[in-house]
């Protein structure tokens, strides 16, 4: 139950496919506004585009979650992201001996292998008998080497196809999920602009064209600023139905951007600042909220360890733009201080290499949901938000559709 | 019961699977693995797309990557006369890319992000490869070394799996177990399956392969196939042919492998 005006702490417009047709029609009744929200939605799916600081206009009266509240920029602050690590892997062991069991959620990917390996470094062989891994299929083929070498027969493994956060509490278990990693490096969506530069680069005109491929290499360089490529990020923005979606999704974020307690520099930074301040609710919350039936998703995030929701994780990302910790030049030196973190542990040079960051809840989503104790309505794809008592809000509900589409009505482009 | 008036396969060499066998529209080094990380092609082969994408999969512990198999217009359109170093090829390879990749998506996921393990895509496009130089990231003594590794690797695994499956070929008159998969799995539990004729627990095609997937380096990869060879003392046609197909001699440690003195189908006979 919504009603008109009420304050919120999450939202999501999700082109799911059970919605899809719904999202089309109401985009033919809204204003320019609501069609941008809904253009979002499809163009950058799902939109749970939230400024966790700034300027940053979003159709529903939604606040930031204190808990994923930014910290204060430190331009001072010197510890590294082995450091943070490490010290994170600490604050495990200090409630492993206090009696807590862990399950960490494994991938296989950078993220997640970080947080195996700090706990490997930092706990005792007593005190990782307190952890259990989850895995699937998928995470013991990307990263085969350490699921032999670390994870095969010396720790209790679940199959992570079956188990969401719920299950796992109700096992006895603080699930530790590795969500935010990207958050803390930058964003898929700069990974493949840069991937896809010299198409993009050729729709523009001649003249726009030669100058920007000079600048092919230069996307991650501190000394290139992100304005110059602004006719590249419209392009690259561009909506199959609304022609001027590139530029105003481009120039709403370049006004958040203005507000950055912190210098933004570089493309890179472009992005990366896009995911840590307009995504990071989403990737903080969105485990509690779609993967979890039968909690408060507050009491499921309270008992999560979310590995990088931590204010030194946060003030290491904001001081690390531009020195190549985050990325060298291209994809494959991605998350490059978390490479160096896992390759000083095991020694892969492959890993550390060639490694990719893959979608693990993306389209690859290896889940098997079993719904059968969850009512049609209340199911995941249903979900559309939160209000501030943490209460999951159901597109099946009328009043939750009323409140979706009179703040859509009313949302305008005010940017 | 389905109606089949026009029986296409009756037409054997027409059909869409033609234009994934590259040598059958005159397309040299079609078969190709590409690296949307490195984004360049780090292996070309002539002959059979399927050992190649078998080779990616067995790659991917070591790297995400996709396979395709080029059209015969894809390029790159670089003329003969500038020599074979401004060719594509085997060597020339890790310096093209693929000039548009806004559409190379697996479930909308761009490639670069989509999946551990390959796909095979064909590319019909025209001048769909281009020139971009050697790998910025990995322009320096460390990363060359690196890409050095993953090339040799890279070929390594093709030629042993063109080897091994020749040599399994050849040689396995017992490959039974393959056609258990077509019948109910409760068998095995009564009636011992046996992989191939080699006595090996997995069979030395499955052997191999683990090997391939799991091994880090060439070295090592050839000690772990040389034991498994050990480990099948009976077969000295196999490993000859393994062995001949790799373009290697075998190691003295296979040389001297002396039979078990198990009862050969002949000595009964």
């Amino acid at each position: 139950m919504l009603e008109i005006g009420e304050r919120i702490y999450f939202s999501s417009i999700s082109y799911n496919n059970r919605y899809n047709n719904y999202w089309d029609h109401l985009r033919e009744r809204v204003p320019d506004g609501g069609k941008f929200a809904i253009d979002l939605g499809l163009r950058i799916n799902p939109n749970r585009f939230i400024g966790r600081v700034g300027t940053w206009s979003i159709p529903f009266p939604q606040d930031i979650m204190p808990e994923y509240a930014m910290p204060v920029y430190d331009p001072n602050f010197k510890k590294t992201f082995s450091e943070v690590s490490d010290e994170q892997a600490l604050k495990v062991k200090a409630g492993i001996q206090q009696g807590k069991q862990y399950a960490v959620m494994f991938s296989g990917g950078i993220d997640s292998t970080v947080i195996m390996v700090a706990l490997l470094k930092n706990l005792t062989q007593e005190e990782l008998k307190s952890i259990v891994v989850l895995a699937s299929q998928h995470t013991i083929i990307e990263h085969p080497a350490f699921w032999k070498t670390y994870i095969d027969g010396k720790f209790k493994v679940i199959d992570s196809i079956t188990m969401k956060y719920d299950a796992l509490i109700a096992l006895g278990y603080i699930p530790i999920t590795g969500d935010l990693g990207d958050n803390m490096f930058g964003t898929l969506a700069g990974l493949n602009l840069f991937f896809t530069y010299r198409a993009l680069v050729k729709k523009l005109p001649q003249e726009k064209a030669e100058a920007l491929f000079k600048l092919k290499d230069a996307v991650t360089d501190d000394n290139t600023h992100w304005s110059n490529y602004t006719d590249i990020l419209i392009q690259y923005f561009q909506h199959p139905k609304n022609p001027d979606f590139g530029r105003q999704l481009h120039e709403k974020i370049a006004r958040n951007i203005q507000d950055a307690p912190m210098p933004i520099h570089s493309l890179q930074d472009y992005f990366w600042w896009e995911m840590f301040n307009l995504k990071y609710t989403n990737c903080a919350s969105r485990g509690s909220i779609y993967l979890n039936d039968t909690m408060n998703p507050k009491d499921c995030a309270d008992r999560t360890l979310n590995w990088y929701n931590d204010a030194d994780y946060q003030r290491w990302s904001m001081v690390n733009n531009g020195t190549g910790e985050k990325i060298h030049k291209t994809a494959s030196t991605y998350k490059w201080a978390a490479r160096q973190y896992i390759y000083d542990f095991d020694k892969n040079d492959w890993y550390f290499h060639f490694k990719l960051k893959i979608e693990s809840l993306g389209p690859g989503l290896s889940l098997h949901q079993d719904l059968s104790k969850v009512p049609d309505p209340k199911r995941p794809i249903h979900r559309f938000g939160l209000n501030k008592r943490y209460e999951i809000q159901y597109m099946t509900e009328p009043s939750v559709i009323q409140y979706i589409e009179h703040h859509l009505g009313e949302f305008r482009v005010d940017w | 019961m389905a109606v089949i008036t026009d029986r296409p396969w009756t037409h054997v060499n027409q059909g869409t699977h033609s234009g994934y066998y590259s040598l059958s529209y005159g397309r040299q080094n079609g078969n190709v693995i590409f690296s949307p990380g490195i984004d360049r092609f780090i292996l070309v082969d002539n002959y059979d797309i399927w050992t190649v994408f078998e080779t990616a999969k067995l790659l991917s512990s070591k790297i995400p990557c996709q396979v395709y198999v080029l059209g015969a217009d894809s390029g790159p359109s670089v003329p003969a006369k500038w020599g074979p170093r401004h060719q594509f090829n085997s060597k020339t390879c890790i310096e093209y890319t693929f000039a548009n990749k806004s559409n190379m998506k697996i479930l909308g996921s761009s490639i670069i992000t989509a999946r551990q393990t390959p796909l095979l895509t064909p590319i019909k496009v025209p001048n769909a490869i281009i020139h971009e130089g050697f790998p910025i990231d990995y322009d320096n003594e460390q990363g060359r070394a690196m890409i050095e590794k993953l090339q040799d690797y890279a070929r390594f695994t093709l030629r042993a799996l063109y080897a091994i499956k020749f040599a399994d070929a050849y040689n396995n008159v017992k490959p039974a177990s393959e056609m258990m998969d077509y019948f109910d799995p409760n068998l095995g539990k009564v009636i011992r399956n046996s992989p191939d004729h080699t006595y090996s627990e997995y069979g030395m095609l499955r052997t191999v392969k683990t090997i391939l997937y799991h091994a880090d380096t060439v070295e090592t990869a050839l000690d772990q196939i040389a034991q498994a060879m050990q480990d099948a003392p009976d077969q000295p046609m196999l490993r000859n042919k393994f062995y001949e197909i790799l373009g290697i001699e075998p190691p003295e440690s296979v040389a001297n492998i002396k039979f078990s003195g198990r009862a050969s189908p002949w000595a009964i006979a």
